[in-house]
């Protein structure tokens, strides 16, 4: 990591701390769902105060079961919470189409 | 879902190009002082070793009509005739089978085992730190042991709990960025005040 700080160092020991609470917590996949995949996708329009920048999330079920999730700062600045929401869905879709392979 | 791991995996892998060791000692006679050993496979400790081992289990997957996922290139997929399916994803030497196919489940680790060194490491159970727990209802998967370890490692076992992973408004980061700001601006004030003198 570049110019590591004490800052950084009680972030890391927080999540510590958060891990030690959630360590039993996992994902629970359910027997016998149906295999219809659904993608939920939000954004965070023009979240980060140092470059307002948006943030994309989305997450993919299978049946009832979550599989795959993500949470990003996306890499351009969108200009409208349309453009950024727009961008959002091309990353949850694209998951989708990595996916397609084995659900078939 | 089934485990299984190859012993000796990166000894498998054969090159593509010339590589030379010097003769291991023990070996070497007085008079061959001067020769070195040219590599007719894959060593541990070669550069070349993990792409050596992957490119000849792809091979390997791809003669017994496996496809590559183009998601993932570490996942291998089986469609059979009869519309079931058979599914192979490697990490390194470790790799996990499942799928609805019992018979084509056991063909390949059997063809996979004629070809490589393989342990068979039964039911799933542990893998990349996730541990996979089965009941009546489905799989459930977690990574308390992962966890467990970092707690001991870290020696951070008797630490205090807490139910959110950062404090709010948290600024990692920003303080040093806005002070890059506050300097870079100062300084062109600087000029423009210089340029306004002169």
């Amino acid at each position: 990591m570049h110019d590591p700080r004490e800052r950084h160092l009680q972030a890391v020991n927080r999540i510590i701390q958060y891990l030690k609470a959630s360590a039993g917590k996992g994902l629970l996949f359910k027997k016998g769902e149906n295999l219809s995949m659904k993608i939920y996708t939000d954004v965070d329009y023009a979240e980060s105060i140092v470059d307002r920048r948006s943030t994309t999330s989305y997450c993919m079920f299978l049946g009832g079961n979550l599989v795959t999730w993500r949470s990003k700062k996306q890499n351009v600045v969108a200009r409208s919470s349309a453009e950024a929401e727009f961008r959002a869905m091309a990353q949850g879709v694209s998951e989708l189409f990595m996916d397609e392979d084995y659900t078939r | 879902m089934h485990q299984i791991d190859v012993k000796n995996a990166f000894l498998h892998g054969s090159l593509e190009e010339e590589v030379y060791m010097e003769i291991p000692p023990g070996y070497g006679n007085v008079n061959e002082e001067n020769k070195v050993c040219r590599l007719k496979k894959a060593l541990y400790g070669l550069k070349q070793s993990p792409r050596a081992w992957f490119g000849r289990f792809t091979q390997a997957m791809i003669s017994l009509g496996y496809r590559q996922s183009q998601g993932d290139h570490t996942l291998f997929i089986k469609h059979s005739q009869n519309g079931k399916l058979t599914l192979l994803l490697v990490y390194v030497d470790d790799m996990i089978i499942t799928g609805d196919d019992e018979i084509e489940k056991q063909t390949l680790k059997e063809r996979l085992t004629a070809q490589f060194e393989m342990k068979d490491l039964g039911k799933l159970k542990y893998f990349l730190g996730i541990e996979v727990a089965y009941s009546r209802q489905g799989i459930f998967i977690s990574q308390r042991k992962y966890i467990l370890n970092l707690l001991k490692e870290t020696r951070k076992l008797g630490c205090k709990t807490i139910e959110v992973p950062i404090e709010q408004n948290h600024r990692i980061g920003m303080m040093r960025k806005i002070q890059r700001w506050r300097r870079h601006n100062i300084k062109d004030l600087g000029k423009t005040h210089l340029s306004i003198t002169h």
